[in-house]
């Protein structure tokens, strides 16, 4: 089965069941709230920084903490393990207990013991791992695995877990949530008494003195490594730190971002061999006398990760889960759908190195590039460029195994870099759609095979003459011209939205700007850049810069903030190193503004009024996209020319910044999907009670006006141009 | 050992400024605290922590009192409180009566205001039990030996566990924020699942001797 049809078929599973994005949706939104008010106060922006700082030295010096770390933790009794694999941390844990007669081992939360499938290898020796964590208990009962790497059953119902309950206590439980906690300790405190081991991870590691620390607010963890005689700490190579004191900003942050907590309820650091020899065991007990620490370090793709340039800051990663948190497609189809064993952003970048390429492939499908996850780590991990790099990975790989065909390929690496044979399928396009527009500018259904386009919102049709055949190359200022500028255009405004290309170029021209079109301009790229073809958005990139090169003007115009970000950041990447190009690269990008970005910062517009004050302000509220608000960081431009039109009041959205779900492909390749998170904005958009919604982006305009026309919303979408082309005098 | 008189160096710096702000320290520690669902209460004199301990194992209902540090049954004078009461005192508890404490009562090392958190520093495994198994945890906590911030906790963290490192002996530290708590199911802040349910802290005297032990 291909990824996509393998991925549709996950996330067709996830959405069927309501509870999954019942429950996220709601923590999602609280954990917003409490998160800001947990991180209030706070320099979060040093905190961060010094993390970033702390964990590239960290690891950096990897090979010389590990030996400290090994030497000092020997030094206070305990043994330590250098696992290469996750078979030979399976195997030293298996042999171990099977040694010293253990049969029954508690286990506080550990994701490395997901990791190497540590607790079906026990099982196969005959000895039962339980999992002491009240969601990873409910987790290990039900025979799942955990669908959120801080709550490990976040897609449950109170109900389903009170099921499990009652089957696994053989009684009746009602779902009443503080009687479950109560049952679960309880039950689990029989347990750590009649463990001769207890395994535990480690949030931390600490070279300087061998320390292992863990966090946790069950109180699981610090039962697992006191009760039972054997201790065993299970972590990555990752984990380890110089020294305790640079674990601060690491505290500091994790609890902050992971649950809004100024610090969890137990920071434990164990040093050394301290487990209990000599207390009471029940008559169930199995093990040694005399108290034993052992600690597994694992590799199992870590050193691989750290000597591979493009995914080593993944080793930097704290395990907070924000990634997951405020990702809107996890939200939806949660874990199980987005991850293999590790969940969310995080977990799916370092699937490949702990579980494969073939295991990575399916879940990183699920990648908006809304890049809400890299403005919410605390470590700065850049995952939306890592997921690119993913999909680049993974289509060089199909292209090496001839699996990638079909008219996906045909599209992006032939069709979209060829301006006259792209022009020419749309052309045929608006020849097509006839019968179906009827003269109508929009489509509310498509048939087989485009009906997947049409299945969460109308789509426009295609222009019926695209801006290049509307507008001259040179458009002159009116008035004396202040400026020259050459307007990139981009697909979706040439073709689809070429009112909203006029609209700019009457904005522009008003204010004493001289706009050059340069015909010959085409795709950026960026949609093969997105989807891995790296070697097609290079070639685009090349043809870009030579089609806009000789326009004399000086600065650069687009009013689609994702092609932005391509001109500004993504074609020099893909021409650097190339003696004839990079420079042309790096000097396209520095000329390239944003359309609202120009007009304020260039022009020094954005004081002044525009149009006619009404008696009753229309209300309006804006929807940032996230090319502009997380891509080129542009945000107050936008606002600033709202509040100039006199004829709206402006009104901010709840969860400002969050997609609306367009994702370029994504919307197409998994409306459902999409659908769900075009819901939400929805939604949103309607509690403002906005008569209209302002955008930048016309990906976004297609999401959301054809979302609102499905529904058969008033509702009006316009792009920012065309609102202040209205309210010209 | 120049990286422990460092640290020592830095750690009499940390209690010269804290002096003069201890008050507001304090009571940034006690409301931090208290957000977290701690209980905390200011004491004159130690003996009246002996009652107030007894006055809470009564409204419990507890049968056992616990604490595996005579000095500190001594020193708070919890027999002659627990006494008059029907609540049992195990001063010396055997590791057979801890699963059955109601109440543990330890020592703690130092409280940061920061995040309301106060470490408990129990190498001894029933001590540290007592900490973790009953239903309540009551923590007795000289009120100087207060730090502001998490940075300074884990200097004195740091310094505590280096310095049982070089005796070659193992350490076993705990920032305890709180009572035990979850929310793993559906969200909802539950509180005690694996430790106390309740956590107590009881503010002493100050010794007025500084951090370092």
């Amino acid at each position: 089965m291909t990824r996509r049809k393998e991925f549709r078929r996950r996330a067709a599973e996830a959405l069927a069941n309501p509870q999954i994005r019942e429950n996220l949706g709601r923590f999602g939104t609280a954990y917003r709230t409490a998160r800001k008010n947990a991180l209030a106060g706070l320099d979060y922006e040093a905190h961060k920084a010094n993390l970033r700082r702390m964990k590239e030295d960290a690891i950096e010096r990897l090979p010389e903490l590990a030996e400290q770390f090994t030497e000092a933790a020997r030094g206070v009794g305990a043994i330590v393990y250098q696992a290469k694999t996750a078979a030979d941390a399976n195997r030293y844990i298996g042999q171990l207990a099977k040694e010293r007669g253990v049969e029954l081992i508690v286990k506080s939360k550990s994701m490395v013991s997901e990791e190497i499938g540590l607790n079906g290898h026990l099982e196969q020796l005959g000895i039962t791992p339980l999992e002491a964590d009240l969601g990873e208990w409910i987790i290990q009962q039900a025979n799942e695995h955990p669908s959120h790497s801080v709550m490990p059953c976040i897609h449950m119902s109170k109900e389903e877990v009170a099921g499990i309950f009652s089957q696994a206590l053989k009684r009746e439980v009602p779902p009443d949530i503080g009687l479950m906690v109560r049952l679960a300790r309880e039950e689990l405190r029989e347990k750590f008494l009649s463990a001769g081991m207890g395994i535990s991870g480690a949030n931390i590691a600490v070279a300087e003195t061998g320390t292992v620390i863990i966090v946790t607010n069950e109180g699981n963890g610090r039962l697992a490594t006191t009760v039972p005689p054997i201790h065993v700490a299970l972590l990555g190579y990752d984990k380890i730190v110089p020294t305790i004191e640079d674990a601060a900003s690491h505290l500091k942050l994790l609890a902050k971002t992971a649950t809004g907590q100024q610090l969890t309820v137990y920071t434990t650091f164990i040093t050394g061999k301290t487990a209990a020899s000599r207390i009471p065991r029940a008559p169930e007990f199995r093990g040694p006398a005399a108290a034993e620490m052992h600690i597994v370090l694992l590799d199992n793709g870590r050193w691989a990760m750290r000597d591979d340039s493009e995914f080593r800051e993944a080793l930097y990663c704290i395990r907070c889960a924000s990634c997951a948190n405020v990702c809107p497609t996890y939200r939806v189809v949660g874990g199980h759908a987005f991850g293999h064993i590790y969940t969310g952003v995080i977990g799916t970048v370092i699937t490949p190195f702990h579980h494969g390429w073939e295991a990575a492939a399916v879940p990183q499908e699920a990648c908006l590039l809304c890049r809400a996850c890299l403005d919410a780590c605390p470590v700065q991990i850049d995952l939306p460029r890592m997921i690119v790099a993913m999909r680049t990975h993974i289509v060089e790989e199909e292209e090496q195994k001839k699996k990638a065909r079909g008219i996906r390929r045909l599209f992006l690496d032939k069709i979209l870099p060829n301006p006259s044979l792209f022009n020419l399928a749309l052309r045929l396009g608006a020849i097509a759609q006839l019968p179906l527009t009827r003269g109508r500018t929009v489509l509310r259904e498509l048939p087989w095979p485009l009906r997947n386009l049409t299945s969460i919102r109308a789509m426009p049709a295609v222009a019926a003459r695209p801006l290049r055949s509307r507008v001259a190359e040179v458009l002159p200022s009116r008035g004396e011209s202040r400026q020259t500028v050459t307007f990139f255009g981009s697909c979706l405004i040439d073709q689809f939205y070429p009112e909203i290309g006029e609209a700019v170029i009457k904005v522009l021209n008003h204010y004493g700007v001289t706009v050059h079109y340069p015909k010959a301009q085409s795709c950026c790229g960026l949609p093969a850049y997105y989807e891995g073809h790296k070697e097609t958005a290079g070639r685009m990139a090349k043809d870009l810069i030579a089609a806009l090169e000789p326009s004399p003007a000086e600065n650069i115009v687009t009013a689609t903030p994702s092609c932005g970000i391509t001109l500004k950041q993504y074609i020099p990447k893909l021409v650097k190193g190339d003696p004839l190009w990079e420079e042309r690269g790096y000097s396209l990008a520095a000329r390239t503004h944003d359309f609202s970005e120009y007009l304020v910062e260039v022009l020094g517009l954005g004081d002044g009024t525009l149009g006619e004050a009404t008696a009753d302000k229309v209300p309006l509220t804006y929807h940032d996209s996230c090319s502009a608000l997380r891509g080129l960081r542009v945000q107050e431009p936008q606002r600033r020319l709202l509040r100039m039109l006199e004829r709206y009041d402006l009104r901010e959205l709840d969860e400002v910044g969050e997609c609306c779900g367009f994702g370029g492909h994504f919307s197409a390749d998994y409306p459902d999907v999409a659908g769900e998170v075009l819901k939400r904005k929805i939604a949103a958009i309607e509690q403002t009670g906005a008569h209209v919604v302002a955008l930048d982006s016309p990906g976004c305009l297609l999401q959301i006006r054809g979302g609102l026309l499905k529904q058969g919303s008033p509702i009006e979408v316009k792009h920012i141009a065309e609102l202040l082309a209205e309210d010209l005098p | 050992m120049p990286v422990l008189a460092q640290m020592e160096e830095r750690i009499r710096q940390t209690w010269e400024s804290s002096r003069h702000r201890h008050s507001s320290i304090l009571s940034r520690f006690v409301a931090q605290g208290e957000g977290v669902g701690a209980t905390i209460r200011e004491t004159a004199d130690p003996q009246s922590v002996g009652f107030s301990i007894a006055a809470l194992a009564m409204a419990k209902g507890i049968a056992s009192c616990q604490t595996a540090d005579p000095g500190l049954a001594k020193e708070v004078e919890l027999h002659r409180a627990l006494a008059e009461t029907n609540v049992g005192l195990v001063a010396d508890p055997n590791p057979d009566t801890i699963s059955h404490a109601g109440i543990g009562i330890t020592r703690a090392t130092l409280g940061v205001a920061e995040t309301g958190s106060i470490l408990v520093h129990l190498d001894e495994v029933d001590g540290r039990l007592l900490s973790m198994l009953p239903e309540i945890h009551v923590a007795l906590l000289p009120q100087d030996a207060l730090v502001d911030s998490l940075e300074e906790g884990l200097l004195l963290t740091r310094y505590l566990i280096l310095k049982s490192q070089a005796q070659g002996r193992p350490s076993y530290l705990s920032w305890v924020t709180g009572p035990s708590r979850t929310a793993d199911i559906e969200r909802v802040l539950t509180i005690g699942v694996h430790g106390p349910r309740e956590l107590h802290i009881f503010l002493l005297p100050p010794t007025g001797k500084g951090y370092l032990p």
